[in-house]
C-alpha cells in the first residue's frame, strides 16, 4: 500500500473504532441500572462485545502504524476529545431504555450493511476482523430489533419515547456514512467498500422498520457533519473514561 | 412470564433444565436465555418453556397417589421445582397431544435439574407422565416434568453460530485468563488465548 492508501484506510479504521469504543462504554453504563436482571446482563454482554471489536480495530490500527500494541491504550486514555473520531450519535449520553435501544438498532444496521461488505476487503486483516464481528452482529441485531419493535408497537408511552428518541438520533445517524478524503483510492484498492450504496441499504432496512413501528422519521437536511466534530457530552465522557488511567500515566497495569 | 430453558451442550445430548429468565414472549425468553445460560460455553441449542404449560411431579407422589401441589404449596426448603397445575394444560380437548417428557433420574448434586428424555401422546398431563412411566422405565426417575411439545420455543440451527459459537472465543470470561493478562505482549497474550479456546472445561462461575 502506499502512503495515500495507508493514510485513508487509518482515519477508515480509527473512526470505526471509536465509534465501537464509545458505544460500549455508553451501554456500559446500563450495568447495575437496566429496567430488569436478564437485560442488563444482556446490554453489559453486548457492551463487552462492542468493546472487543472496538480492540480488534484498534489492533488493526497499530499494526498499520507500526505501533507496539501499547498504542491502542494510548489512544484510548490519553487522547482529548477533539482527536476522536467517532460519529455524534454515539458520545449522546444513554437517556432512557427507548433511547439507547435506538440508537443500538440504528449502530448494529450500520454495521449490518458494513461488515459484509468489509468482509470482502483485500486487505486480509480488515477482511478477517469483519468476519469475526459480523458473527455477533447477527445476535446484536436480533435484540436490538426485537426491542425496537416492541417499544414502537407498544404503549402509548413507549411508542412516544420512541419517536422523541428518533427525533434527536435521525439527524446524527448519517454522520456514519459521512465521506472521507481519500475515499475513492481506497475503493479503487478493493480495500473499503463505497460508502453511498452502503448508506441506500441502511436507510431501506431502517425505514422498513420505523414503518412497521409507525414511527415517522424527521424531515432533515442532509447534513454532512465531519467526524472531527463532536459535542460537549464527548468531553464528559473522555473525563470520566480516562481519569483513572491520567492519576499515573506511568503505572504499570 | 417465567420461562423454564432447557441447554443442550452437544448435538449428541439431551436438552437439560439450567434455569429460568422472567421475559415478556418466548422470543425475548430465548435470547435473555443465550446471555444467561450460554455465556460460556458449551450449548448448540436453548429450549424456552412457559412455566405455566410445565405439569411436574415426583416419583414419590405418583406412587402414593398425592395429590400434585400447587406452585404456592411448594416446599421451598427442599428446593423442589413442583409446577403449578394450570387450567390451560388441562384444556387440551380430548384428541391426544404429544408431550415432551423431562426426567431427573439422579440425585447428584451435578444432576439438579430435568433432562429431555422424549415424547409421549395423552390426553392429559397426569397421563403423559403416566405413559412416560411406562415408556422411560429405567433408570429410576425421581422428578417427572411433562409440556405439550408445542409449547417449546427453539433456537433455530441456523442461529447455533452466531448465538453460541463466539463464546468460545471469549476467554476473558475464564478465570485463567486474569492474572498474568493485563502484563502480556499482545503475542503472549494470543499463546494464552488459543490454550484457552483448546481447553473446553466447563466455567460455570
Amino acid at each position: 500500500m502506499n502512503a495515500e492508501l495507508t493514510s485513508t484506510l487509518d482515519s477508515r479504521v480509527l473512526a470505526l473504532a471509536d465509534d465501537e469504543l464509545i458505544l460500549a462504554h455508553r451501554d456500559s453504563e446500563w450495568t447495575g441500572h437496566a429496567p430488569m436482571i436478564e437485560e442488563d446482563i444482556a446490554l453489559a454482554n453486548i457492551a463487552q462485545d462492542e468493546l472487543g471489536h472496538a480492540t480488534l480495530w484498534y489492533d488493526i490500527l497499530c499494526d498499520l502504524r507500526g505501533q507496539p500494541d501499547e498504542h491502542a491504550d494510548q489512544l484510548v486514555y490519553f487522547r482529548d476529545a477533539a482527536d476522536w473520531r467517532n460519529a455524534q450519535l454515539l458520545e449522546l449520553p444513554i437517556g432512557d431504555w427507548a433511547f439507547t435501544m435506538l440508537r443500538q438498532f440504528l449502530f448494529d444496521q450500520f454495521e449490518w450493511v458494513l461488515l459484509p461488505a468489509l468482509a470482502k476487503s483485500s486487505h486480509i486483516a480488515v477482511a478477517q476482523a469483519a468476519a469475526k464481528v459480523l458473527r455477533e452482529e447477527i445476535y446484536h441485531t436480533r435484540h436490538s430489533t426485537a426491542w425496537v419493535r416492541r417499544l414502537g408497537q407498544g404503549t402509548a408511552e413507549s411508542h412516544r419515547r420512541m419517536q422523541t428518541a428518533l427525533d434527536v438520533q435521525w439527524p446524527l445517524a448519517s454522520q456514519l456514512f459521512v465521506p472521507m478524503l481519500g475515499d475513492a483510492a481506497l475503493v479503487a484498492a478493493g480495500i473499503w467498500p463505497d460508502m453511498a450504496p452502503l448508506q441506500q441499504q441502511w436507510l431501506a432496512k431502517v425505514s422498513e422498520m420505523l414503518a412497521e413501528c409507525g414511527l415517522v422519521a424527521p424531515a432533515t437536511a442532509a447534513t454532512r457533519i465531519s467526524r472531527h466534530t463532536h459535542t460537549e457530552h464527548l468531553v464528559n465522557l473522555l473525563a470520566d473514561m480516562q481519569s483513572v488511567a491520567r492519576l499515573d500515566p506511568q503505572a504499570d497495569w | 412470564m417465567r420461562y423454564e430453558i432447557f441447554k443442550q451442550d452437544a448435538p449428541n445430548q439431551p436438552h437439560s433444565n439450567v434455569g429460568s429468565v422472567h421475559a415478556p414472549d418466548a422470543e425475548m425468553a430465548l435470547m435473555h436465555a443465550r446471555d444467561v445460560y450460554g455465556r460460556r460455553p458449551n450449548a448448540v441449542s436453548m429450549w424456552a418453556v412457559p412455566e405455566s404449560e410445565i405439569y411436574a411431579t415426583s416419583h414419590e407422589e405418583r406412587t402414593k397417589n398425592q395429590e400434585p401441589r400447587t406452585k404456592s404449596q411448594e416446599p421451598e426448603a427442599q428446593g423442589s421445582r413442583l409446577k403449578a397445575q394450570s387450567s390451560k394444560l388441562m384444556a387440551h380437548g380430548s384428541s391426544p397431544t404429544s408431550y415432551a417428557v423431562f426426567r431427573k433420574t439422579s440425585q447428584r448434586r451435578s444432576m439438579t435439574y430435568v433432562a429431555y428424555a422424549g415424547t409421549v401422546e395423552a390426553n392429559t398431563p397426569e397421563d403423559a407422565v403416566t405413559a412416560a412411566m411406562h415408556k422411560f422405565p429405567n433408570p429410576t426417575t425421581f422428578v417427572w416434568w411433562v409440556c405439550p411439545e408445542a409449547a417449546i420455543s427453539k433456537t433455530e440451527a441456523e442461529a447455533t453460530p452466531s448465538w453460541f459459537e463466539p463464546a468460545k472465543d471469549k476467554v476473558y470470561r475464564q478465570q485463567a485468563y486474569y492474572g498474568d493478562a493485563a502484563r502480556q505482549s499482545r503475542r503472549q497474550r494470543t499463546e494464552l488465548v488459543s490454550k484457552l479456546m483448546g481447553d473446553e472445561t466447563q466455567d460455570e462461575a
